[in-house]
């Protein structure tokens, strides 16, 4: 069963958008905050793949993230754990410095909003499943 | 290299600096700090407003970086101090420094001058400053002669010439700063309204489920489905009515106040309960029966919506099984029926409340920017709209809640308190 790591604070809004990921087997654990995330890392070092929003709120902590803390994140996965899974940044990039910098830590970049069909699609396609 | 600012803005920081350059017939600089470090941009090149003097200095060895230190110390200085004021280089010559400072914060430091002074104790101290200098530079007596000879070839302006100069610059760059701040929170607002929109989009979007698992589905879970995408849509509405004048006619008939309550309740329901949220509406009767109110329904009904949806939104997680909820209570207030919205949130700031600043178009409460970026700054400027067409008020209040009570963060007890007339007859148009 393949794991994935979903950091998204509005799950409450669009959690049916990995349904059918659920559905065929996928196990979603689900981190709403910077903070969150930042706790559980190897938590999210044992996913095979990560589905990372970049505007979420840091959580019960004083520290600041920019203005993009997806950004931040995807940083400390790459730089500080070294972790080389597969990252979908699932969000709303809306410059051209944002979208090189995502590239360049070698992201899949997706815009939302998105077919839940199409995102499964996707996962697929980034982990090598054939369907 | 670091650049000042982003790119079309260093363009035409560039350009106000040429233009002041040749205009005043002085050179400029103007520094930003950036991660501790100033980094600076000049007035071009310029033979004719550089000193010969400086452009000496600059050639010789460590000239330039002597030239580069001090200047940068003395921008450090200007900022710490947030004065405006003649300052003396290192060898001697007079700027006129200047901070720009923008809503209390030190966007950039110009420093522009490169010149003597015409009154006596400046020339002595210039000339003091030059004597240092040839002797921190070890100049033979031929190059302490030549630079000497250049110090007197340098332009002087009397202290009141200059004077006529000092307000020009500054003013025109906090100008320029002005300008791009407010262009920057423009972008970051149709960001925000973007993500807003886009969100709920995805929240339509994601109905596909419903065609995906028609077969295996029951009527009750389809139905319940197709609810889900109107109460999307509806509060997809919501955020695009707040973008825009909503230009439907008032018209003002008596309702039942809590039908709209429990429309909104219906609207966010699915999204409260994901959140663990309970929402309750209590609202006190009068004469014994549902109050009724003479509202226009459609404008009034946004407006709840969106003060149901900020409660919602901004409810405190906290830890697992904290009670989450969203209040609503109604009473009697003379001719007026008061209700009020409330829940454990991120709070509001004192002079936030004081000025009403969260009832500004585009403002967004300070505490939220830092937590939930994406609120559109549109929502409760609409709704002090909508309350004071229908000769109402609305008031916010904000409690911060002891340690001892929520160990794992404090939130505040927030209070949307919204008094609307039971007649529009009743009063006169309220502030």
């Amino acid at each position: 069963m393949k794991k994935i790591a979903w950091i998204e604070d509005d799950t409450d809004i669009i959690d049916l958008v990995v349904r059918p990921l659920e559905r065929s087997g996928y196990q979603i654990t689900r981190f709403h905050t910077i903070k969150e995330a930042l706790d559980n890392m190897e938590s999210i070092r044992q996913c095979d793949l990560v589905l990372l929003d970049l505007i979420i709120p840091p959580g019960d902590t004083d520290e600041k993230f920019g203005d993009y803390p997806g950004i931040y994140l995807l940083r400390t996965f790459r730089q500080a754990y070294q972790m080389k899974q597969p990252v979908i940044v699932l969000s709303v990039v809306a410059d051209l410095k944002t979208f090189d910098e995502l590239k360049e830590m070698d992201a899949v970049v997706e815009n939302k909003p998105i077919l839940p069909s199409k995102l499964k699609l996707l996962v697929d396609e980034v982990l090598g499943i054939e369907e | 290299m670091k650049e000042p600012v982003s790119i079309p803005e260093k363009d035409s920081l560039q350009l106000m600096l040429d233009i002041f350059a040749q205009a005043a017939k002085l050179p400029v600089g103007l520094y930003e700090k950036q991660d501790g470090e100033y980094v600076g941009i000049f007035s071009k090149e310029n033979p004719s407003l550089y000193e010969a003097y400086c452009r000496y200095i600059q050639k010789l060895p460590n000239g330039k970086e002597m030239c580069d230190a001090d200047e940068k110390k003395r921008a450090c200085r200007a900022k710490e101090k947030g004065d405006e004021g003649l300052t003396l280089c290192h060898a001697g010559i007079y700027n006129y420094t200047a901070p720009i400072v923008l809503d209390g914060d030190v966007k950039g430091v110009l420093l522009y001058g490169e010149l003597r002074l015409a009154e006596e104790d400046k020339q002595k101290e210039s000339l003091e400053r030059h004597r240092e200098a040839v002797s921190r530079l070890g100049l033979n007596e031929e190059q302490a002669k030549k630079l000497e000879m250049l110090l007197a070839k340098t332009k002087v302006y009397s202290e009141s010439e200059f004077e006529m100069l000092q307000a020009t610059l500054p003013r025109v760059a906090e100008w320029f700063y002005q300008t791009f701040d407010t262009e920057r929170k423009r972008v970051q607002n149709i960001e925000k309204i973007t993500h807003e929109i886009q969100t709920r989009i995805q929240s339509i979007l994601n109905a596909e489920n419903l065609l995906l698992e028609f077969d295996e589905l029951k009527k009750g879970a389809l139905k319940e489905g197709i609810h889900e995408i109107i109460n999307s849509a509806e509060a997809l509405a919501t955020v695009v009515n707040n973008l825009g004048k909503f230009q439907r006619e008032y018209r003002f008939r008596k309702q039942r106040i809590q039908t709209l309550l429990v429309e909104s309740k219906r609207i966010y329901g699915a999204e409260a309960k994901r959140k663990g949220i309970d929402v309750e509406i209590n609202l006190s009767p009068v004469n014994g029966d549902t109050p009724r109110l003479e509202i226009s329904r459609e404008h009034l009904q946004l407006a709840l919506n969106n003060l149901m949806h900020n409660a919602i939104k901004y409810s405190f997680r906290g830890r697992q099984g904290r009670e989450r909820f969203v209040r609503i209570r109604g009473r009697q207030e003379g001719v007026f029926y008061s209700i009020a919205f409330e829940n454990y949130g991120i709070g509001i700031l004192d002079d936030e409340i004081e000025k009403r600043l969260v009832f500004e178009e585009n403002y967004q409460g300070r505490l939220t920017h830092g937590e939930y970026r994406t609120g559109s700054g549109k929502g409760l400027f609409f709704v002090q709209q909508v309350i004071k067409r229908h000769q109402g008020t609305i008031d916010v209040f904000s409690k911060q809640m002891s340690q001892e009570r929520f160990p794992e963060g404090q939130p505040h007890l927030i209070r949307f308190v919204v008094k609307l007339p039971f007649n529009q007859s009743d009063t006169s148009p309220r502030e």
